[in-house]
């Protein structure tokens, strides 16, 4: 039997969360709505409404565009490489392998660094001259592939991303993991009995089986993508001629640097509606899955 | 028997290549950060360092200004870790321990927060904290990160509590306890393990943030991932000095995961992996 708890008791407890809550997080949150409504410059104390205005100016801004699709292609990189990497890897280090905890700190490592300190550190590795990577291509004969990676605008958003997934690999990796050890012995010895081996055994058994490991690295890695700025701001500020800008660093650009709050708004409420949808499906998916 | 042992050497090859790969980057920050200013500039820059010298971490330190935004930093990280952690926890009671009509409701409220993109409040947070005359204190960072911190901790501390079996304060409760006094003498200490995964947690991802202190510093509160970012362009030649930097920053990260790796895979897999 529990006793009965008066309305004051919850109410205090939840005092201090929710009034922080709302007054940091939830306020500024329906000021930012309410912004996307104006011209308001950031820095003046008064702005008018527009009503839709900056919305449809967005729907025809090239450089919105631009920044949209540049968050889909680095999340075409995203979604894949540090997943399938992180699977590799999870499944390599999974079986009874000496000296595998030290190959999992290895590569669970850059997962605790910031993408700002990843970005400076491929800055040199990128570095035309001196970087190691053109370094490398040089000494073993691949000349007329070096580049000036991140001045190269056909390769610079895929160089941050490729820099980004050395960040990330680490976190599917732990993520698979943590799924393999859950997968039952006695389906695998199964399996075996029926003669599936090697690759059949793998993608047709146990990848299935890792389905919510799956479901969780990809819906945090679509969100990531369209979060993401710290790492291309650290880089290359969303240069050269936009090609790295992605809507966050847009966003940013608009407000700070270009005194137009209200616009850069409306960019953030595009910007929470895309990761309202995203995250609803997920919410969605898995809560199926369960019934 | 001699299938098992080729293809044991080939995965062991692949994933030294890999390994080898994923150290590049770190190995070359610590080697440049201990050469001289000469060195940089005449041998191939990614060989260890042919005499080691601190002076790219003294000029990061003090001409770069690095030392001030370490200070910073942790007087930010240190409040805003346990702030967070704190502020969480009660309203983590309330929902899982008080079970009140609404409580699922307040849970969703607050670990929607979750999802909501950073960068969807640069606006109105620079605003309102330039309005509280908070702009460019540690203050104003303090806050953010508290606030930011609560959807993860509730969401973390709440399903922690949830699973917490209520026969354990039912003698506390017989014998006229109050609730804070559960939550205090009995909730708490129960919830140690959990609190210390959080406490990682929060350290590492409010150490390394970099937007906040973007949009809500100027000069005298920078955190250091944003002196990092000045130091870059006040010493874009040296690198030596920008690798210090580097170490610097990412030091305090690295000893706690280091020291606590179990923690951070099971933190991790509690979070994500339900």
């Amino acid at each position: 039997m529990r006793s009965v708890i008066n309305k004051k008791t919850i109410f205090s407890f939840l005092l201090i969360p929710t009034a922080m809550y709302v007054f940091f997080v939830i306020q500024p949150l329906v000021m930012t709505f309410v912004y996307s409504f104006t011209d308001w410059d950031g820095v003046s104390t008064s702005y008018s409404f527009l009503g839709f205005k900056n919305f449809i100016k967005l729907l025809h801004d090239d450089f919105f565009w631009n920044a949209f699709f540049n968050n889909l292609k680095w999340l075409a990189v995203m979604v894949s490489c540090p997943t399938l990497l992180g699977l590799l890897l999870a499944s390599l280090l999974s079986r009874d392998l000496k000296g595998a905890m030290f190959f999992k700190v290895i590569f669970y490592l850059p997962t605790v660094l910031s993408y700002m300190v990843t970005g400076l550190l491929w800055s040199w590795v990128y570095e035309p001259n001196i970087g190691i990577l053109n370094l490398f291509l040089r000494s073993v004969g691949l000349n007329e592939i070096t580049k000036a990676w991140l001045a190269d605008p056909a390769t610079v958003l895929f160089a941050i991303a490729i820099a980004a997934t050395w960040r990330q690999t680490g976190f599917s990796m732990v993520l698979y993991l943590a799924g393999l050890n859950g997968v039952p012995k006695d389906i695998i010895e199964s399996a075996k009995i029926d003669g599936a081996t090697g690759w059949r055994l793998f993608w047709k058994i146990i990848f299935p089986l890792l389905k919510s490991s799956t479901a969780v690295v990809i819906t945090f890695s679509l969100i990531d993508s369209f979060t993401v700025f710290d790492i291309i701001f650290t880089m290359t500020q969303g240069g050269p001629y936009r090609q790295s800008e992605v809507l966050a660093v847009y966003l940013y650009k608009e407000a700070f640097w270009n005194y137009r709050a209200g616009y850069a708004s409306s960019i953030a409420v595009m910007l929470f509606v895309i990761v309202l949808i995203i995250t609803s499906v997920y919410i969605r998916a898995s809560k199926e899955e369960e019934l | 028997m001699k299938k098992g042992f080729m293809v044991k050497i080939l995965i062991y090859l692949l994933l030294a290549i890999l390994a080898l790969i994923f150290i590049v980057p770190l190995y070359g920050a610590i080697a440049i950060s201990f050469k001289s200013n000469r060195e940089i500039l005449s041998r191939n820059i990614w060989l260890p360092p042919s005499e080691f010298t601190f002076s790219a971490y003294k000029s990061a330190w003090t001409q770069g200004r690095l030392g001030r935004s370490f200070f910073n930093s942790v007087l930010i990280t240190l409040p805003s870790v346990f702030g967070s952690i704190f502020v969480s926890s009660l309203g983590a009671y309330a929902i899982s321990r008080l079970r009140f009509r609404g409580s699922t409701l307040m849970y969703i409220f607050f670990v929607s927060g979750l999802f909501f993109p950073p960068h969807s409040f640069i606006v109105p947070l620079y605003k309102l904290f330039d309005s509280l005359g908070l702009y460019d204190t540690i203050w104003a960072l303090i806050i953010v990160n508290t606030a930011f911190g609560i959807p993860v901790c509730t969401m973390v501390l709440a399903n922690y509590l949830r699973d917490i079996p209520y026969s354990i304060q039912e003698a506390a409760v017989i014998d006229g306890a109050s609730h804070w006094k559960i939550y205090r003498s009995i909730i708490l200490p129960l919830s140690k393990p959990v609190l210390a995964v959080l406490i990682i947690f929060q350290f590492t991802w409010i150490w390394n943030n970099f937007i906040w202190g973007l949009i809500l510093t100027e000069h005298r509160a920078t955190p250091i991932m944003l002196g990092l970012l000045n130091l870059k362009g006040q010493y874009f030649i040296s690198w030596n000095v920008q690798a210090a930097g580097s170490v610097i920053a990412i030091l305090p990260v690295l000893v706690i995961f280091l020291s606590f790796q179990r923690y951070f895979i099971k933190g991790l897999i509690m979070g994500y992996g339900k």
